[in-house]
């Protein structure tokens, strides 16, 4: 069986792996483009959307004010409002509380969607990309988890 | 230090007061030369264990740093003691063996590759003197020894039971006989040019000009022979992460694997070494440079240098398939290996 190799010339062969060595070499001396993660974190951009905050205003109070327009909105159905009435309004005039508010991250598809749909900028996205588990019923987030500040695990 | 720069001397001076320990305390002779015997063992046997330690960290950050990345970094500061941390990963696993496999070829074969790997260790002269055996016929004692490895290497394809690694057991072995004949036609311009086998009088014949200027091409085909006699790449093909799983030692785990992974660095070793003795000028220093560095890490300067031209090999240079290997064998450098012979040959003869 006659084999149809293709015609090669010696010396350019020759010099065409010396140049690929001098490429390798080459890149022995640039620094490296990976990260030490986690002792040094990316830094994310600025519209970067990660795990939602709900906000609370200058009196400490949430600016949620339960209408469940995100929850709506959201289209893989991540957030769940549960509201109630209460019987006095309080110091605003609202009588309608907010008693849960899930969001079930292992549904959320991180879309943006929530932050835009609310008429009081009460929610919106940080920048925390790292929010892995060992079990499913940690992410699950209610309210204290979501209002609460972001801790960063520091390693040496 | 200053022993460092006159080792024959050291050495001498060794040997007499071993003899003349036996002399005067009227121990037989046998005694203190079993005792020589096993130090100098356990000397070669340590040096191995660093070096191939030393090898696998270089070769895995140097590899690191061509792929623009770091290699490792979180064993021991800068990854230093990775190595250390893979061997007693190594050493602490179950040896199991298949089933269908041949108990007692299964059970050899790392012995077998690893036997002559060391045995080489012999005749390299680290320092003038300091070679542990200085034989008349050294390079052929080289090479009929690295021949022995192919046994085991085809041994455990064989023993494991298992097609694959049968197959890369026979394309190793294949491989490596090819390539023996490469090396051995190449180190041949050496031996003409030297007129002898003895390892101490090459490198002392090299004291004025070393043979990488009077031979190029045989050193050029010695480099190449060499990576692929110690199955590195461009020619892993048997013992390629993503052709044959991992070629003859698949089915080796634990202490058997680290018998074949301390081989084949013993191996890199040692054809560096011999690169470096044949054609580099052993320990014979430049003095250009003005310093005068011992002997012993000229030698391991030359040594490394060639190493970390092998790891450089390796991480440019995509794997070459089993029949175009073969054929660069056979058909490419063996007539050059020829050619070689023959200039060498007709220059020496007109003069």
């Amino acid at each position: 069986m006659k084999q149809y190799a293709p015609k090669v010339n010696f010396v350019i062969t020759i010099i065409e792996l010396i140049r690929g060595l001098l490429v390798t070499f080459k890149h022995l001396f640039m620094p490296a483009v990976t990260l030490q993660y986690p002792t040094q974190r990316w830094k994310v951009a600025e519209g970067y959307r990660g795990l939602q905050r709900l906000k609370v205003d200058e009196d400490g109070r949430e600016k949620c004010v339960g209408c469940g327009l995100c929850a709506k909105y959201c289209p893989a159905e991540a957030i769940k409002i549960t509201t109630k009435v209460m019987d006095t309004p309080d110091i605003q005039g609202y009588d309608k509380k907010v008693e849960t508010y899930v969001i079930d991250i292992s549904r959320c598809i991180f879309c943006g969607f929530c932050v835009e749909a609310c008429p009081k900028e009460a929610i919106s996205m940080s920048k925390n990309y790292e929010m892995a588990c060992y079990n499913r019923e940690s992410m699950i987030y209610d309210l204290d988890k979501l209002t609460k500040e972001l801790e960063v695990t520091k390693y040496k | 230090m200053q022993f460092l720069y006159d080792t024959q001397l050291l050495v001498n001076n060794i040997h007499s007061f071993l003899f003349g320990m036996c002399s005067l305390y009227g121990l037989p002779v046998v005694l203190v030369t079993i005792v020589a015997m096993v130090i100098t063992v356990a000397l070669v046997g340590g040096f191995i264990s660093v070096n191939v330690m030393l090898l696998v960290l270089a070769e895995r950050k140097i590899a690191g740093h061509i792929q623009d990345r770091l290699g490792p970094m979180r064993v021991g500061p800068h990854g230093i003691l990775q190595t250390v941390a893979d061997a007693i990963k190594l050493l602490l696993k179950e040896s199991i063996r298949p089933k269908i496999a041949d108990k007692w070829a299964y059970f050899f074969a790392p012995v077998i590759v690893m036997a002559p790997a060391i045995m080489t260790y012999l005749i390299i002269p680290w320092s003038p003197g300091l070679i542990i055996r200085d034989l008349n016929l050294g390079l052929l004692y080289l090479l009929a020894v690295s021949s022995l490895g192919v046994i085991g290497i085809i041994l455990a394809g064989w023993s494991s039971g298992n097609k694959y690694s049968l197959l890369g057991g026979l394309r190793s072995g294949a491989q490596i006989v090819s390539y023996e004949v490469a090396m051995s036609l190449s180190v041949i311009g050496v031996i003409m040019l030297c007129g002898s086998l003895k390892i101490s009088e090459i490198v002392e014949a090299q004291q004025y000009c070393w043979y990488v200027v009077k031979q190029p091409l045989a050193f050029f085909l010695f480099i190449i022979a060499a990576t692929a006699e110690c199955n590195r790449a461009p020619f892993d093909l048997p013992e390629a992460e993503s052709e044959l799983v991992a070629g003859f030692h698949t089915e080796y785990g634990g202490i058997k694997f680290a018998m074949f992974f301390l081989a084949e660095y013993a191996n890199m070793f040692v054809a560096s070494a011999m690169g470096a003795t044949l054609f580099l000028g052993g320990w014979q220093g430049l003095p250009i440079l003005g310093l005068a560095l011992p002997p012993l890490v000229w030698f391991l300067l030359k040594t490394y240098l060639i190493v970390f031209v092998f790891i450089w090999f390796r991480w440019t240079y995509p794997r070459i398939r089993v029949d175009q290997l073969m054929s660069f064998g056979w058909k490419v450098l063996l007539p050059l290996a020829f050619l070689n012979i023959g200039i060498t040959g007709l220059v020496m003869v007109l003069g």
